[in-house]
């Protein structure tokens, strides 16, 4: 199994660091559960779904929906400070086929690193081995594929497809090739990472409340 | 040809007509109304958690143990009802949902102006926060970090959204009243709206909704997305793939492009992000905008 991957100390557009798979038996089972590492902080709804065999590092501040799917089966995912990832989102995709077993540890994992601040709208999707810096806005149903380098402060309009590096400060509408710098806009963002502060707080209270009566009514029943 | 019928026992159905598949995901369905004689299909995501707190709920608890008493009588006043509980979503009749949608109530960050001396004009949900922001500007620090978890230190109510936000004492901020004055502060909050869809309403397969309102007999097709706080009226057409995120959507609109904007004519209509020629006579709209 790989071994957890640390947080990476720079944003540079540089490769990522490989993870080497520890050495050990090659007829270790791989377990449908893969080993989290989530920030006391952050909040990972009962309801969202996990798998995968690498580990998830969630850090401070998350908040993942329900229904939301974190996959770590092609490499290790890492998810970083105020976060946000609405439901129906895929992570670390394509989600492996439920009909068929779980495949064992990939020999070359690919790591998938969820930069700080980004708001994942719902039935968004990053494939595994993408790389979302720092604020990134991602509408619903804009899928990120693999390898992609999306920049800091950068918007993908709903239903793109970005299949190549965009660079910071951009915006991609139409199918994904249309982009353009944001102008401009520093204010107007910072206000809106401020709103995403408050987005953060306020929801984490009440999906814990939710889930709170959730589990609640489960006993009585 | 005849359409499928469904397998038995997959749907749920209500005393109103309304039929619910089982592998629908409906979260906190005491927010959610159905009218009556709706379908939702399979892998349909409803968020009924995601709700407005009731005001009338912190009043209670904020209400001290002692009851009101008539001024006129001498005798304690009646206790008001408890008001009915808070809707986030809310279902005409009719409504068919497809699988795979996804149905999210809008946001929207609101900003109130508390102050804190005048007493009769702070509401019961800001009075909480109006301790935190006491103990807040008592603090020396201008870091809003290390503000924040002063403030979180303070016993604050339990299903509070608001988060108190202290104007930034640079150059760049903007102040409100003089330095005379006793500034007031300003609340954000977060509120969740009622995502409210009339009758008569299709939702074509994974489509994304996080409207205020949808109106009657309103067709959204495949694969939409429907931005947030997004009014659509009565009578609107939306083609597959589409993005919806204008304000308003006019009554009678054929909507579509990515961005979408509206066609209201009579033969031909235009797709709003790929800026195609006008055909015959009528309005274009051009609503979308990134």
């Amino acid at each position: 199994m790989a071994s957890s991957a640390s947080l990476p100390t720079s944003f540079s557009k540089e490769a990522q660091p490989r993870v080497e798979p520890a050495a050990g038996p090659s007829n270790v089972v791989p377990t449908t559960r893969p080993p989290l590492e989530v920030h006391p902080t952050a909040h990972l709804d009962p309801q969202a779904y996990i798998q995968g065999t690498s580990t998830i590092t969630l850090g401070p501040n998350v908040v993942i929906h329900p229904r939301a799917r974190l996959v770590s089966v092609h490499g290790p995912l890492t998810i970083r400070a105020g976060t946000v990832i609405l439901e129906r989102c895929v992570v670390g995709g394509p989600v492996p086929d439920p009909k068929e077993p779980l495949p064992p540890p990939p020999e070359a994992p690919v790591n998938t690193v969820v930069g700080q601040n980004v708001l994942l709208q719902a039935s968004a999707e990053v494939r595994a081995g993408a790389f979302l810096d720092e604020a990134c806005l991602i509408e619903p149903r804009a899928v990120i594929r693999r390898g992609v380098h999306i920049g800091k402060h950068t918007k993908v309009c709903a239903g793109c497809v970005v299949d190549r590096s965009v660079r910071d400060w951009t915006v991609l509408w139409g199918d994904g090739q249309t982009r353009r710098l944001r102008t401009g806009a520093i204010d107007p963002e910072d206000g809106r990472l401020k709103a995403l502060e408050i987005d953060r707080e306020s929801t984490a209270g009440l999906l814990t409340v939710a889930a709170a009566k959730a589990t609640l009514g489960k006993r009585r029943a | 040809m005849p359409p499928k019928s469904a397998r038995s026992g997959e749907y749920i159905e209500t005393d109103n007509g309304n039929k619910i598949s089982r592998r629908a995901q409906l979260h906190a369905t005491q927010h959610i109304i159905l009218a009556g004689k709706s379908v939702i299909q399979h892998d349909v995501i409803i968020r009924g958690d995601l709700v407005r707190q009731p005001p009338s709920t912190t009043q209670q608890t904020s209400s001290s143990s002692k009851p009101a008493l008539d001024p006129s009588t001498g005798k304690p006043k009646p206790t008001p009802t408890a008001q009915p509980q808070t809707v986030s979503i809310h279902l005409g009749r009719y409504v068919f949902i497809s699988p795979g949608c996804t149905l999210h109530p809008p946001s929207r960050l609101t900003t109130t102006t508390t102050t804190p001396t005048a007493t009769s004009n702070i509401s019961s949900t800001t009075r909480a926060n109006a301790n935190a922001n006491a103990a807040l500007t008592s603090s020396s620090s201008s870091d809003l970090a290390t503000r924040r978890l002063a403030a979180q230190a303070q016993p604050l109510s339990p299903l509070s959204t608001t988060v108190p936000v202290l104007p930034q004492p640079t150059a760049t901020a903007t102040t409100l009243l003089p330095s005379t004055l006793p500034s007031p502060h300003l609340l954000q909050t977060l509120t969740y709206y009622p995502l409210r869809i009339s009758s008569h309403v299709y939702l074509g397969p994974d489509t994304y909704c996080a409207a205020a309102q949808i109106g009657s007999h309103v067709y959204i097709g495949a694969r939409c997305t429907v931005g947030n706080m997004v009014i659509v009226k009565d009578g609107v057409r939306s083609r597959t793939t589409r993005c919806c995120r204008p304000t308003r959507c006019g009554g009678g609109v054929v909507v579509a492009g990515r961005p979408a904007g509206g066609w209201q004519g009579r033969r031909g209509w235009v797709n709003g992000g790929e800026r195609e020629g006008i055909l015959g006579r009528g309005r274009r709209r051009r609503a979308g905008r990134v």
